[in-house]
């Protein structure tokens, strides 16, 4: 009987010993509240460690020790500046694209905003009006079960003097093919496009699916093509060195 | 000294007939009975497409109860896309009808689905442990590619696999036999060939914008590994994602230990989610989780932190699949008690988010049909007539109409012998047992009252081990004296008692938990001696987390005084992985 109340006051000693590792080992990966819980489990083990037990003197050392490791811990994790700026861009590391499926639905990423909204923004300038207002298409009369236009500026951050503007318009057929036609169109001043400025369409695998360059007086240029539900392309707006992508999925 | 098996003298005039296990593989399945709500319900959320369900479905219930049966029955049989038309007009039937339909259906798109089983034990250093943030991760990634691939569909995951390499560098296991093993099924990575090409030093391609992290990473010099450049790689394996050179850049600037470790789940489901909008992947893919209480085992009383540190991983990964909101990404998971994921501050899952159903036991009705079924399997009218029947369901039962299905299928089970070799089977003195426990025991001594003397001290000997090959079986064979040669092997591993352990390997076993138990708890004597070979066997391979769980099966202090030493040791040495394999026995063994 002795020697199973010996063996379990021995026990309590490990128990405080275990815990007190453990805690070493989360307060090493900084993950210290789970440090601090081991910590007050060694020092609750270790205060249970008797008098007549042989381990009564270590464990009396080890709860101040403990103590010292557990007060001394951080109270939250230090987060690196790498760590930091991960889980800023984290929440669009997962994200698939534009669905312009949703557009259907009035549902628009940011950036994105109707051409009446858009075009109350740009009630002086003409050329925009004006050249948007032509190009409005259709497909086949009947054929059209709905279609949405949508506007997004294109902001080079300085680069380029001529803002820009890429004009989405997606037709749902009723054969539930869309028909999508992108253009992209100068907003300043400067009714032309700058030469040179490419509009590229690639596929879901990256490679070029349609490509337009502007030539020295282009009000706009465009690409048109058809797609079904689920497809992924991107948009590629480059100029020189210089360029965006826009990622959708049909 | 164990006697050489005792021959039985036959009763029956036919010759032996094989039959198969009812409580294993495909038998088990077959005779699967009943869970037709549970049926029709995963159907909607496989099938269901203008109103789909997106949330984790959480099959809770006893154990034995026929969770894990379900869930198997689910994966191998339910996993099924139908045309939307036949879809409306199938919704609008009985459970039953329902899933007589999905079981028997000749026509239909197979949904991809993998299985991580928590339950399985870790076993020494092997990488297969499910609960493990690195490895039971990469456990599910490597299924779930294998099971795509294997339907022609392509899952991309750049991210995650990068971070992959990251991890296993740091860890020293960048090593082209890791790298085989890691991501066999990935090999049509342009991302992982390249890695491979330049570890194998032989001549191929790597994607541009990632070579000069990469050569960071392997240490290679720029220009060498430019000379592998094929310019479109790298597009087509990013497939057209808004993923950037500085996100990978980022990811490697992250500690490995503290930072990209606990990012994992969210690359991985950032990847999938990505991977499963795209049209070349399939319309569902189903993720089933089994044993979750397994995080846990008998630690059930830990503070709050303690308890939510243990499973955080998972429940990050599956609060990103959550957050992602794609209906495509099916979750079932299966553990005894409902989650308490949503008292967890830092990860916080509400319930909203839970389809918590409970799987009850089986029905008396319901048991009676399932021994209608094995009455069928077995081929003999007159092993289950209906006193037999219902003296089975009478030791099976529990409460009033509730038949425990794994002590059920255990009970039938053990019938398999008597119409193997016409032996007589005398139910008379199983009694009226209360305690479910107890009556598994009951029924574990009826499984092994059919085997012979040599095959029962092999099992008494064989439930020390965490799991067994030939060559263990073997050793303990010669340094316990009983026989243990290819044949006795070969019969022992076809008793139901006697279970695969895929994780670990081909030709892996281990015996039933139910009698590892129960040799546990009596304190088995032959047990003990094998825990002691056990011990020096792993000790001589440098295996010593596997030889300290032997040494606390004998001497609990002083096998855990050697893991406090060792942990340290490890710890010290920065060797966090093996400090997880410790921690995870720690967790087993409940110290």
């Amino acid at each position: 009987m002795s020697n199973i109340i010996s063996s379990q006051k021995r026990n309590e000693f490990l128990v405080g010993e275990v815990a007190e590792v453990v805690g070493d080992y989360f307060g090493l990966l900084k993950q210290y509240d789970e440090a601090r819980e081991e910590y007050n489990q060694a020092l609750n083990a270790y205060e249970r460690v008797n008098e007549s037990s042989p381990d009564f003197n270590d464990a009396h050392k080890q709860k101040e020790i403990v103590r010292k490791k557990r007060d001394e811990l951080p109270e939250t994790q230090e987060l690196s500046n790498a760590y930091q700026q991960f889980l800023t861009l984290a929440p669009e590391l997962g994200q698939i694209g534009v669905n312009l499926t949703q557009w259907f639905q009035d549902v628009f990423d940011s950036g994105w905003q109707t051409l009446e909204s858009f075009l109350r923004s740009q009630e002086e300038n003409l050329v925009f009006r004006f050249a948007t207002a032509n190009r409005y298409r259709s497909g086949e009369p009947g054929t059209i079960e709905k279609k949405v236009v949508l506007v997004k500026l294109i902001d080079f951050g300085g680069e380029l003097k001529t803002p820009l503007a890429l004009m989405g318009n997606v037709e749902l057929e009723r054969n539930q093919r869309r028909d999508i036609l992108f253009q992209l169109y100068p907003i300043g001043k400067d009714p032309y496009l700058p030469p040179g400025v490419k509009l590229i369409v690639l596929d879901e695998t990256g490679e070029i699916f349609l490509k337009a360059q502007a030539r020295n007086a282009d009000n706009w240029i465009q690409l048109q093509f058809r797609g079904e539900a689920l497809e992924s392309f991107s948009v590629k707006i480059a100029l020189g060195d210089a360029s965006i992508t826009e990622y959708f999925v049909i | 000294m164990q006697s050489a098996p005792i021959g039985k003298k036959m009763i029956n005039t036919q010759p032996p007939r094989q039959v198969p296990s009812l409580i294993k593989g495909n038998t088990a399945l077959q005779l699967f009975t009943d869970r037709h709500n549970f049926i029709k319900l995963f159907a909607e959320y496989l099938n269901e497409d203008e109103q789909p369900h997106q949330k984790i479905l959480f099959l809770t219930g006893d154990g034995g109860n026929g969770k894990s049966l379900l869930i198997n029955f689910l994966k191998e049989k339910c996993c099924k896309r139908f045309p939307q038309e036949k879809w409306h007009e199938l919704k609008t039937q009985s459970d039953e009808e329902v899933t007589e339909f999905i079981v028997n259906a000749p026509d239909f798109k197979p949904v991809p689905a993998v299985l991580l089983d928590f339950g399985k034990h870790p076993t020494g250093v092997s990488e297969e442990r499910p609960q493990d943030p690195f490895y039971g991760l990469s456990m599910l990634y490597r299924r779930l590619l294998s099971t795509i691939q294997n339907h022609n569909y392509q899952l991309h995951f750049p991210l995650y696999e990068f971070a992959c390499i990251l991890y296993l560098k740091q860890n020293e296991k960048l090593t082209p036999e890791i790298m085989s093993q890691y991501f066999e099924s990935s090999v049509k990575s342009a991302f992982i060939s390249g890695i491979m090409t330049v570890i194998d030093d032989t001549v191929n391609s790597l994607p541009p914008p990632l070579i000069t992290i990469i050569s960071s990473i392997l240490s290679q010099p720029i220009e060498r590994l430019r000379e592998h450049i094929d310019g479109n790689l790298t597009l087509r394996y990013l497939r057209g994602r808004a993923l950037r050179e500085d996100n990978f850049e980022l990811l490697q600037d992250l500690d490995v230990d503290t930072e990209l470790i606990n990012e994992l789940p969210r690359l991985f489901a950032s990847d999938i989610n990505v991977a499963m909008s795209k049209s070349n992947a399939p319309e569902r893919v189903v993720l089933f989780f089994d044993s979750y209480e397994a995080f846990w085992k008998e630690q059930r009383n830990l503070s709050n932190i303690l308890f939510f540190e243990k499973d955080r991983w998972l429940r990050h990964l599956l609060h990103e699949v959550l957050n992602l909101s794609n209906h495509r990404i099916v979750v079932v998971v299966a553990g005894r008690e409902p989650p308490r994921w949503h008292e967890d501050r830092k990860l916080n899952i509400s319930q909203e988010h839970i389809d918590s159903r409970q799987v009850l036991h089986l029905s008396t009705s319901d048991a009676k049909i399932y021994l209608k079924k094995v009455k069928n399997c077995l081929g003999s009218e007159d092993i289950l007539h209906s006193q037999v029947s219902d003296k089975l369901i009478k030791i099976a039962s529990v409460d009033n109409n509730q038949v425990h299905p794994f002590c059920l299928s255990l009970c039938a089970d053990s019938l398999r012998e008597v119409v193997k070799e016409g032996k007589d089977i005398n139910l008379d003195n199983l009694g009226n047992i209360v305690k479910p426990t107890d009556k598994i025991r009951i029924t574990v001594e009826l499984i092994l009252k059919y085997t012979d003397n040599n095959i029962k001290y092999a099992v008494d000997v064989l439930s020390a081990c965490r799991a067994f090959n030939f060559e263990v079986y073997h050793r303990l064979g010669r340094e316990l004296h009983f026989s243990s040669e290819q044949p006795d092997f070969d019969t022992l591993t076809k008793f139901p008692f006697v279970w695969k352990y895929e994780d670990r390997g081909q030709d892996w076993y281990c015996i039933h938990n139910l009698v590892r138990q129960l040799n546990h708890e009596d304190n088995n004597e032959t047990t003990q001696k094998a825990h002691a070979k056990l011990e020096n066997f792993y000790r001589d391979r440098n295996d010593v987390a596997e030889a300290i769980y032997h040494a606390i099966c004998q001497d609990s202090q002083r096998g855990v005084s050697e893991w406090i030493i060792f942990f340290r040791l490890e710890m010290k040495r920065r060797n966090f992985e093996v400090c997880r394999i410790l921690l995870a026995l720690r967790k087993e063994m409940n110290f």
